[in-house]
């Protein structure tokens, strides 16, 4: 060999005690560098493809409701508030949530990728939130470009519609959509740390538990995320007072049902995914690498 | 069989580790103790070998026992992998860097910064002779430069213990000549090195210092040669060319470190001993007695291979 050996070497064949330098990197610089370098990864995925062609359904919707409602028979107001509540929440945000949020850890320990975080002086802690951050950050621009895509469709040619009220419901759903993101995603990804084969699982939670659940009487659905971020949806399109809630206050007057307040809502789902986050971290530590 | 004595500095020591999947014991209470130096680990396929090496590694937990680096427990200790240099034998990668990009993220990983994190990143694909491919993206790589664009994140911030898993992997013979040659002198440089190999002269070319795990059992521990001699109830066997083959074969024919003699077809005398390493002592000294000429002296079974078959009773 010609190359000489690295100057470090002696101080390392020598046995140095480099005790003061064998701490773990600091969380936020290791989990930027792991999130900056994940998200390039995941936005390289080909499933990118098929979930943003799926994310393309509420625009569809758009479309036609921009092309078979002439009379303005549909306010947009209510086909926002049905796009984000039926579309988005219900079936969107769970599906881009399941694509990237189940692989966010699961698929690079299968394919042994993670190795190479792995063996570095990194908390596993900063391992899982640079994986989860980019899989969150993939799934929201997805989101978020599927509601600027409906955004311009619904309004471009059309500005007589955008009000102060509209204007405000639309961002208020955007966040309470992409929140919803960053809670399923945080949710998958523990899931997939967890389970070898996630995907049947997860499925059956989204569209299973979710949907049931979501819909079910009393307080049984309070245990569903999909019924806390309905329940930010209402609230955001009830405090524009552009658009009567009869369904919710058809609830309370009949069930006596009273829903929590948005911040208990939020308060909750926040819960969920620190929680989510906790254990994901926790089964990462114990995770045990075998590619 | 353990015939090296743990080194004074042990760099890395597993204590009694065992690992078992269910019911499955992979790993059966082992000990060892590795200092600087070359090591290869060895073992059929099933025995324990890739499971030693990941716990060795801190890939995977022992079910039972410790591994300590420098005394400290890697599993527990992850700022410690700024020791280590591990190179898989997985073959992915993230295919869609290029070989310099990739570097510098392990390196900054690594805790470096700045312009450092350039300097030995250069400096590791240098190393690796990958400096014309290192901005190519390494999905394009061939299975050789893939090979040797993992030794280089391994070596990059000059480790103190370098993890190589079957580090020859599809590379062509002049790659291979120049990683061997890379390993002889990590070791030479006093880094703690350890080989997992199921191809025997690969390890052979790299290092006589072997570790032998066998049905989840550590079987041998030391130098080949070493480990050889220990193995009494298999003659060594050694081959001397000499003009005066009769003479030299009735000569060790008496003598009573030999328990046999003949003279093959090639007609070189081949004596078998118990006692290999007496037998090379007291050589010399019978030789110069009687002024027997001898061109070659060769052993035919220390080789790693002979070793390994006598152990492991292939």
């Amino acid at each position: 060999m010609s190359v000489a050996a690295p100057p470090a070497a002696a101080g390392a064949a020598a046995g140095n005690d480099r005790a003061g330098n064998d701490r773990p990197l600091g969380l936020a610089v290791s989990a930027y560098w792991i999130a900056f370098f994940s998200y390039r990864e995941m936005v390289r995925r080909r499933r990118i493809l098929s979930v943003g062609l799926l994310m393309l359904l509420p625009v569809v919707l758009a479309v036609a409701w921009r092309l078979l409602d002439r009379e303005g028979a549909i306010p947009p107001e209510l086909l926002l508030a049905n796009l984000s509540g039926m579309v988005y929440i219900h079936f969107m945000v769970a599906i881009v949530s399941l694509a990237f949020g189940l692989s966010a850890i699961g698929e690079s320990a299968d394919e042994g990728t993670i190795i190479y975080y792995w063996t570095r002086p990194l908390r596993r802690e900063a391992i899982y939130l640079g994986r989860l951050v980019a899989a969150q950050a993939v799934a929201g621009l997805l989101v978020a470009g599927s509601l600027v895509a409906a955004f311009l469709v619904m309004t471009v040619g059309n500005f007589g519609i955008i009000s102060l009220d509209f204007l405000k419901l639309y961002v208020s759903t955007c966040l309470v959509i992409l929140f919803g993101a960053v809670v399923y995603t945080a949710i998958f990804a523990a899931v997939g740390t967890w389970l070898k084969k996630p995907m049947l699982p997860a499925i059956l939670f989204a569209f299973g538990w979710e949907s049931i659940g979501g819909n079910a009487p009393l307080r049984l659905q309070e245990l569903t995320v999909v019924f806390h971020l309905r329940n930010l949806l209402h609230n955001s399109a009830a405090s524009t007072g552009s658009m009567p809630n009869l369904l919710q206050e058809l609830k309370v007057m009949l069930l006596h049902e009273v829903p929590p307040s948005p911040w208990h809502s939020f308060l909750v789902l926040l819960a969920v995914a620190v929680v989510a986050f906790a254990l994901g971290c926790w089964l990462l530590r114990r995770k045990e690498i075998f590619r | 069989m353990n015939v090296a004595p743990a080194p004074a500095a042990a760099v890395l020591q597993a204590q009694r580790v065992s690992k078992w999947f269910g019911e499955v014991i992979a790993v059966n209470d082992c000990t060892l103790a590795l200092g600087p130096g070359v090591t290869g680990l060895l073992g059929l396929n099933g025995a324990g070998k890739t499971t030693l090496f990941k716990m060795l590694s801190g890939l995977i937990t022992p079910s039972q026992g410790e591994v300590l680096i420098r005394g400290h427990r890697l599993r527990r200790d992850v700022g410690l992998f700024r020791r280590v240099g591990f190179c898989p034998e997985s073959d992915a990668l993230f295919d869609w860097l290029t070989g310099r990009e990739f570097l510098r993220l392990m390196v900054r990983l690594m805790g470096y910064d700045g312009m450092e994190v350039d300097a030995r990143a250069e400096r590791a694909l240098d190393l690796v002779h990958l400096g014309d491919a290192a901005d190519r993206r390494i999905g394009a790589y061939s299975k050789g430069m893939r090979q040797k664009v993992k030794m280089a994140q391994a070596l990059a911030h000059d480790p103190e213990i370098v993890f190589l898993d079957e580090p020859l992997n599809g590379m062509d013979p002049v790659s291979r000549r120049e990683i061997v040659a890379l390993v002889q002198r990590l070791g030479d440089e006093g880094r703690c090195v350890v080989v997992s190999s199921h191809i025997l002269p690969e390890i052979e070319t790299m290092t006589r210092s072997i570790v032998l795990i066998h049905r989840g059992k550590l079987m041998a521990e030391g130098d080949i040669t070493e480990i050889r001699d220990a193995i009494h109830d298999r003659p060594t066997i050694v081959a001397l060319t000499s003009t005066e083959a009769r003479r030299l074969a009735s000569s060790l024919a008496g003598r009573d470190l030999v328990r046999g003699v003949e003279i093959d077809e090639f007609g070189r005398v081949v004596a078998r001993t118990d006692h290999a390493v007496n037998f090379y002592r007291e050589l010399p000294g019978w030789l110069l007695a009687e002024s027997l000429p001898v061109d070659e002296i060769e052993t035919l079974d220390d080789n790693l291979q002979a070793v390994f078959d006598y152990l492991v009773g292939g």
